[in-house]
């Protein structure tokens, strides 16, 4: 009896277990989404297109990256205080090479946000929702596409343009280079497309996300960069008049982190204390090692972004941005006085190490202002660039200027863009832009004496891009190739 | 049921040696006999009895009892555990025993109302009955090494079947047919003697106990085997081995002991796993631990192993090519280690205590800078940046704006610290454990519980564990078996960040701090709170004493390991098992920073707890046959299923914004950030095995596994793993039989497949992940958002192993050396590797089948027992040689470069070892500028730094000039115990060489970097180049506070040769003797001290040659960045039983 209640037992569960074995393996995951269960709802779509926001976030993007890339280059920042730290003195003092280790996330976290938007755009047709609400989200990504995709191409050159998600790891090893100039014709044509679908402007917690306007200021940028200054003049002149944003009256307010998104912002790339994940590392990373008990008590300081002594002798006498943007000296924990500029315009009371409110800038009013001064004085407009510069001016407490040549004017937006925009990721791109770049950076090093292995520094053409990294070659030596020079 | 025997053996050979016959004697007489009779007439004496479910013995008992006889034997003739039921009414006793004994193969011989048993396979005919043409008498005697009478002995005419037993008192007589014949003694468990019969008569023989008998069971997946019916290669070590090293883990006892299993003991800290290969690695990204099973468990996870006492093994076999292993099919491909606990055996009750305690201490002292050479390097180095960079040489050097604190420049302040004797220490540790086991009315017991309480050797860290475990059987009733295996276990582990980088908030090792922290100051200051570094850094705003000791870290584990089976047979040979049991291992860790830790900045408090659960069931269905056929014809079938599923849930809150130190669990925090992740896998597996033999010289054995696992990608779900071995026993052939020196020769060869399934749980499938974002004005509003985190792969699966394996086994001179080679050739494919892929897919790597690793190897082991009279002396001596090659990396040939502390100093690439070390090539320094200027440099190049080679000579100094600069893969390891014993001392030494293992120094190159005074530097650093004249050893560059000529990137000048060879343990025994014992009521009672790695050879500069800093990670081995020293351990410690 006993013996039949045993086998028969054994017998019925093993036969229970077999006829269910397929559920029994077939295990989804319980604490994440699985791909194939998302891009389904319009909900879905407003998250994924959230999440690409969020890859805005990334360390190789506006988190850590973008200011080594954009800023390091440039004679805001002073070599030789964060000499001892290759990876960021390479950028400085131009050797960059490509196992640099802040090359690689700028690339591999540009192509991350890249497939987020790719996505969107590839997944949207296929969900069933209003029509105007979809096409808003589409063009908020296509902004977000255009704008990594700019910034890629501005610190490398030519890169895979990629546009649909790829399916398959083996397809990407088919994507060589795509030269410059096809990729901005991509960025131009996602900036048109988000020109006519995202809204003049938002309410409530749907502010910062990407305007009419912040898609005119990018695409008025790229077309600058282009030099196609008609094309920039359109674009700028109708942010301008679409009389959404302004100058805050007072300069400092701007960079106050509990004032984000403000009157005068753009884009921003927004950060948010608390340990949430979402706070910016800006205020901790740009204070000067060992921390300046005054301004920062949390937390490890990082001594990047320096700025130069050239730049604190950059600004006229009476400007009241020197103040906000730059200082010299500070008072260190065991009361004694550290000579030395660093940048004050990320300051915040994080609750821990590297986690601020500090939101970074990708574009605000003055910039576009300036930028449109630039298309105007380009587009031989230039009596009416100074109304721009003096707008900005005079909120520096400067007097106006008036009566320059179109020579001048150029050389009178580089420096007020200069002080303006310091330690916003500018500067560098700007003196590109202008085809100004060698001749500034060696003028600068010559005149500071900045050395490397005892001689003076000088920029070589080639490097005003940077090398590809290493690690892109070694994954797919047939079709990347490296950037002349390095 | 062999199994008996095996784990018993350590006790059978006490009672052999010391007082085995008397005791039999005593206890199966029980009566006295009247009148003596003749054989004959025993025989046929009529028998009436009566039993239900006893076993064997006590139906002889019985018999012996009632009928006045007496049954003699030796304990392993009778290997069954059968129980037994009879009833018998007046029958002749012979007929009783042939009943009883010859289902058995037993044999007995009558020595008037004596009766003794004999194996019957060692004797097959009695002297009687022979006819001889002419005949010589001969007779002798029969002792042990204790010249105790061996009773049942056979002694055989050789080449012939003649032959007789010995009597009660130990003497046989018989006769020969001419006096050049050979007698054979041949006794179970001691080893066959031969001697002409020529000799004096009576002849006086000794036999020696055989330490290591063919018959010698061994535990294999889903059952056990004999020694000599095994195809496979299996390396074992029983408890013997085991017992009396102080050792915590289950590694360290199989370290250095078998061929083939390598086993680093990459980190000191107490109670961590240790990094075992079986047969290298073959593994790129999926780990390559074997997996573990507990008595027929499969373990989920190898860390929580530390949570079973070692005093509960009974044995450890290691399955080592894929014919053993296949049977775990596709978890197999990296061996199976087969751990089995000690069981209760029947008879009366048992207690064993153990105690042993001892202290570790800290087995190497890196030679650090004290201060004043620390104060010059510093100065020398800032000296040498300052002019690189233009600064004034006519200044005097007092004047120079360095930037340093006054503290360099008076001496008076100076602490001089050892910051390593700072943190460490001499640690104790005490081992507590009480067995109780035996046997009686069909259920056998085996009881313990264990406490081991071990301090750290860096300081206020420590591991405890509360272990308990009850191994039940009960016979129900003969066909019927009910059995249950308990071990709960609690840990308390109060840690410390010893290992790994100091340099980011999250990760400061305290090992690497206690070493390059500035000698100059000392861990307090004036006032008592903790002193800060000096000079600004990173690195430089951590105290290490304040680490240890400030910030509290507990660990609490708990786990249930249990296991409940029936086994039921309901026709002979066909035994059916149902097995089902759980694992649980829930924990939790508890972590406070307070305020009292100097950081940067102003220390603020923090802390988390994390908790985890894990919950792994099984459920195994087995029916096993037995069966021999026509005598020479032995067949073994198995067929099971298997169903396993676990389930992982861990919970982390992370707290900050504590207003004080007072309260420090995370409910303080003001603000509290939560984490869950819960997952899950099955597998659901049927698995089959046949053994045959043909007159025990053919053996065949073949195994096969189909495992579908929740892990692989829909297309591929479900796996096939078969196996097969041959063995041919040569020495069984007639040609070899009478070859009198060699007992045993065995050659076998398998071929197999067995796969790796160690991947994450949801691998095969693209994951979304949160990736949230901030809109709003003001501070902004928290949003969510999703990503994709990971690329699918529906075509994910196991990895492959595809292993060849020929072996040769033999015996020679009565057993006194024991040797075993093997030649294995082991291709892992399919290999699961996150490739790095081109980044525009959106990833930086993505998880694919695609790799090959090759390893192929030799393995010797010769077990030899040099010397056996009073003295003894037995040596265990292995040695490996592996070769590990990678045969495929993927579509591209890519080179996979790893490096979780320092970018890319591992390759993986086709044609070397996995995690070569790749860099420049330093080839000496540049003297002078001339020299610089002659060779190919980098732009930053000045005399006195690195010359590195222009490896393509194409003029240029650049990333094409990287290669390979050695790898961690050594040309042999080998491992030698030697077991010695006179009277009643025991001595056990065993040592471990490696030979021609790179390692490279990672550490050294990040401390390098840091010569501006921040860190203090290796003592080696004040050989640095100088000058022209002055050029130092010629491998340290000049000091540089701003280093140039890229001297510190990795090359060749940081790989060092690791070498070594290791004292890894020596132990001395003494055994008090029974008589001394009997009048304090003890039964045996053992007192030994021990000491553990009390001597390393070695070149390495650093801490440990068995370096790994990486730990499991196969694509990162020998990079040395801080591991936590191993330690010198001096223990005594004392077994009692009664």
């Amino acid at each position: 009896m006993k013996k039949t209640f045993i086998i028969g037992f054994m017998i019925a569960a093993t036969t229970l277990l077999i006829s269910c074995s397929k559920s029994f393996l077939d295990l989804t995951p319980i604490s994440q989404i699985g791909a194939s269960n998302f891009y389904k709802t319009p909900s879905d779509l407003l998250n994924a297109v959230n999440g690409a926001y969020g890859a805005l976030q990334l360390p190789g993007q506006y988190t850590e990256d973008y200011y080594f890339l954009a800023d390091y280059p440039d004679d805001d920042i002073e070599s030789g205080l964060s000499a001892s730290t290759n990876d960021f003195d390479q950028f400085e003092r131009f050797y960059s090479n490509s196992a640099n280790i802040y090359i690689a996330p700028a690339w591999t976290d540009g192509y991350k946000g890249i497939l987020r938007c790719n996505n969107i755009i590839s997944q949207a047709p296929n969900i069933t929702m209003d029509a105007t609400l979809k096409a808003r989200y589409v063009g908020e990504t296509k902004y977000l596409r255009a704008l990594m995709y700019f910034n890629l191409v501005r610190i490398f050159g030519d890169v895979p343009l990629i546009t649909t998600p790829l399916n398959t790891i083996s397809e990407a090893y088919d994507y060589g280079r795509t030269p410059v100039a096809d990729v901005y014709t991509q960025i131009v044509k996602d900036l048109t497309d988000a020109e006519v679908s995202v809204p003049v402007t938002y309410t409530g917690t749907d502010i910062g996300r990407v305007t009419k306007g912040a898609v005119q200021t990018l695409l008025g940028q790229v077309y600058l960069t282009q030099h196609n200054y008609n094309g920039a003049v359109t674009e700028l002149s109708a942010v301008v008049a679409s009389n959404v944003y302004k100058l805050l009256p007072v300069y400092a307010d701007v960079f106050n982190p509990a004032n984000g998104n403000n009157a005068e912002i753009i884009f921003a790339v927004n950060y948010k204390k608390g340990g949430i994940g979402e706070g910016s590392p800006f205020v901790n990373a740009f204070l000067p090692t060992g921390g300046i008990p005054t301004l920062v008590t949390i937390g490890t300081t990082g001594n990047r972004m320096n700025g130069s002594k050239d730049l604190y002798f950059a600004y006229e006498p009476g400007d009241l941005r020197r103040a906000i943007s730059v200082d010299t000296s500070f008072i260190d924990g065991t009361g004694k006085l550290v000579k030395t500029v660093f940048t004050r315009k990320y300051l915040d009371t994080p609750p821990t190490d590297k986690d601020g409110d500090n939101d970074w800038y990708v574009h605000r009013y003055s910039d576009a202002l300036l930028m449109y001064a630039e298309a105007l004085n380009e587009t031989n407009q230039t009596p009416l660039a100074h109304t721009y510069l003096n707008l900005v001016r005079t909120r520096a407490g400067l007097p106006s200027k008036s009566g320059l040549t179109q020579a001048a004017m150029r050389l009178a937006l580089e420096q007020e863009r200069r002080v303006e925009l310091c330690f916003e990721g500018h500067r560098w791109f700007d003196l590109i832009r202008t085809g100004r770049a060698i001749t500034v950076m060696n003028a600068y090093f010559i005149k500071y004496n900045i050395q490397l292995s005892g001689a003076v520094v000088q920029v070589q053409p080639f490097q005003l891009i940077q090398p590809v990294p290493l690690s892109q070659i070694q994954a797919n030596p047939a079709k990347m190739t490296q950037n002349p020079g390095y | 049921m062999k199994f008996y025997l095996r784990h018993s053996h350590f006790w059978c050979k006490i009672m052999r040696i010391t007082f085995s016959q008397i005791l039999i004697l005593l206890i199966l007489s029980g009566v006295t006999y009247s009148k003596p009779t003749s054989a004959q007439v025993v025989l046929e004496k009529k028998i009436s009895l009566s039993a239900e479910g006893r076993s064997l013995g006590d139906i002889l008992k019985l018999l012996a009892k009632n009928n006045q006889v007496q049954f003699i034997y030796n304990k392993d003739v009778i290997q069954t555990t059968d129980k037994i039921s009879v009833q018998f009414n007046d029958k002749a006793l012979k007929d009783v025993l042939d009943l009883l004994l010859t289902r058995y193969n037993i044999n007995y011989q009558v020595f008037k109302n004596k009766i003794i048993l004999i194996d019957a396979e060692q004797i097959e005919t009695s002297g009687k009955r022979i006819n001889r043409a002419q005949t010589i008498p001969v007779s002798g005697k029969v002792l042990d090494e204790k010249g105790q009478p061996l009773i049942g002995v056979s002694v055989t005419i050789k080449g012939t079947t003649q032959g007789t037993v010995t009597d009660p008192d130990g003497n046989f007589k018989l006769q020969v047919n001419s006096a050049t014949d050979i007698l054979v003694f041949k006794y179970i468990g001691y080893n066959t003697y031969e001697a002409k019969a020529n000799g004096t008569s009576p002849m006086l023989i000794r036999l020696a106990t055989n330490s290591n008998a063919l018959s010698e069971v061994l535990v294999v997946g889903y059952g056990t085997q004999r020694t000599q019916d095994i195809t496979g290669s299996v390396g074992s070590i029983s408890d013997k081995n085991i017992k009396d090293q102080p050792v915590t883990t289950i590694g360290e006892a199989m370290a250095a002991k078998i061929a083939g299993v390598d086993v680093q003991q990459t980190t000191g800290k107490p109670g961590a796993a240790l990094t075992v290969r079986v047969r290298g690695a073959g593994s790129i990204s999926a780990g390559n631990q074997p997996l573990y099973v507990v008595d027929g468990y499969p373990m989920n996870d190898a860390s929580t192993l530390n949570l079973l006492s070692n005093d509960d093994i009974a044995s450890i076999e290691v399955l080592k090519d894929a014919s053993a292993a296949a049977i775990y099919g596709s978890r197999g491909g990296n061996g199976v280690v087969l751990i089995t606990t000690k069981k209760g055996t029947d008879g009366k009750t048992k207690f064993n205590f153990n105690f042993n305690s001892g202290v570790s201490s800290l087995s190497k002292h890196l030679d650090m800078l004290n201060a004043s050479d620390f104060v010059d390097v510093t100065f020398r180095a800032l000296n040498t940046a300052y002019l690189d960079k233009g600064g004034d040489p006519t200044i005097p050097v007092a004047s120079r704006a360095y930037g340093l604190t006054p503290i360099f420049y008076n001496p008076g302040q100076w602490d001089d610290t050892d910051w390593q004797k700072v943190v460490t220490q001499t640690a104790p540790f005490n081992n507590y454990q009480l067995a109780v086991s035996g046997g009686n009315n069909g259920t056998r017991y085996y009881v313990s519980g264990g406490y081991l309480q071990q301090e750290g050797v860096v300081k206020y860290t420590g591991f405890k564990r509360y272990s308990l475990r009850s191994n039940l059987e009960m016979s129900i009733n003969p066909s019927l078996k009910v059995g249950l295996n308990l071990a709960p276990s609690f840990s308390n582990e109060r840690a410390s960040n010893t290992e790994g980088t100091y340099a980011n908030a999250t990760s400061e090792g305290i090992i690497m701090l206690s070493v390059l922290m500035q000698p100059i100051i000392g861990p307090y200051q004036p006032d008592g709170s903790y002193t800060r570094p000096v000079l600004t850094g990173n690195a430089s705003s951590r105290n290490a004493l304040a680490l240890v000791k400030e910030i509290t870290d507990y660990q609490k584990t708990l786990r249930a390991l249990g296991n409940l089976y029936v086994d039921w047979a309901p026709v002979k040979g066909l035994t059916l098992r149902t097995s089902g049991g759980g694992d649980v291992v829930t924990s939790r860790r508890d972590y406070f920073r307070p305020t009292t830790v100097p950081s940067s900045g102003v220390s603020v408090a923090n802390g988390f707890n994390n908790t985890a659960q894990n919950i792994n069931l099984l459920w195994e269905n087995t029916a096993n046959y037995k069966a021999t056929f026509a005598q020479d014809h032995k067949l073994e079938l198995l067929a099971g299923y298997t169903v396993q599923w676990n389930d992982n849930e861990t919970n982390s809150i992370v707290g900050s914004g504590y207003p004080n130190d007072i309260v420090t669990t995370v409910n303080a925090a003001t603000t509290r950030v939560g984490t869950e992740n819960f997952e899950q896998w099955a597998l659901l597996s049927m698995l089959g095995r046949v053994n045959y033999s043909y007159k025990d010289k053919y053996l065949l054995t073949a195994n096969i596994r189909r495992d579908g696992s929740s892990r692989f990608g829909a297309n591929t779900q479900y796996g096939v793993f078969p196996s097969a071995s041959i063995g041919w026993r040569l020495s069984e052939e007639k040609f070899l039989k009478n070859v009198n020196w060699l007992n045993d020769l065995k050659i076998r060869a398998s071929y197999g497949l067995t796969g790796n399934n160690n991947i994450s749980n949801y691998g095969s499938i693209s994951l979304i992940a949160q990736d949230n974002y901030i809109f709003g004005t003001g501070t902004g509003t928290l949003t969510g958002g999703l990503a994709p985190s990971t690329v699918a792969n529906p075509d994910l699966k196991w990895e492959k192993n595809v292993q060849t394996d020929i072996g040769l086994e033999t015996s020679v001179l009565h057993d006194r050396i024991q040797f075993t080679a093997d030649y294995y050739c082991r291709v892992s494919s399919d290999l699961l590797l996150n490739l790095q892929v081109p980044s525009i897919v959106g990833f930086t790597s993505a998880l694919v089948n695609i790799g090959e690793v090759q390893n192929k190897g030799f393995e010797f082991t010769i077990n030899s027992r040099n010397t056996v009279g009073a003295f003894k002396w037995s040596t265990n001596f292995n040695i490996s040689f592996n070769r590990n090659k990678v045969m495929n990396t993927g579509p591209q040939g890519t080179p996979i470069f790893t490096g979780s502390y320092v970018a890319n100093i591992n390759i993986t690439q086709v044609g070397s070892a996995i995690g070569s070390f790749y860099g420049y090539h330093a080839i000496g320094i540049f003297n002078t500028p001339a020299e610089v200027a002659a060779y190919p440099h980098f732009s930053s190049t000045r005399a006195g730094d690195i010359k590195f080679e222009d490896v393509n000579k194409d003029g240029v100094l650049d990333a094409r000039d990287m290669t390979l600069v050695g790898n961690n893969q050594p040309n042999f390891t080998t491992g030698m115990t030697n077991t010695l014993q006179y009277k009643n001392f025991d001595l056990s030494v065993v040592t471990q060489a490696v030979s021609g293992n790179k390692i490279a120094d990672a550490f050294a190159m990040v401390i390098e970097n840091g010569t501006g005074g921040a860190i203090n530097q290796k003592r080696s650093v004040l050989n640095a180049w100088q000058s022209a004249d002055n050029p130092g050893d010629g491998i340290h560059p000049r000091l540089n506070s701003t280093a140039t000529g890229n001297n510190n990137l990795f090359s060749s000048r940081f790989v060092e040769d690791g070498s070594y060879f290791r004292l890894r343990t020596v132990i001395l025994g003494y055994t008090f003797s029974a008589s001394v014992l009997q009048k304090v009521k003890m039964k045996t009672a053992r007192f030994f001290v021990s000491g553990e790695n009390l001597l390393t050879l070695t070149k390495y500069t650093g801490f440990n040659p068995e370096v790994g800093s990486a730990g499991d990670n196969a694509t990162q081995p020998g990079v040395d960045y801080g591991a936590y020293p191993i330690s010198r351990v001096y223990t005594v410690g004392v077994n009692i039983g009664f």
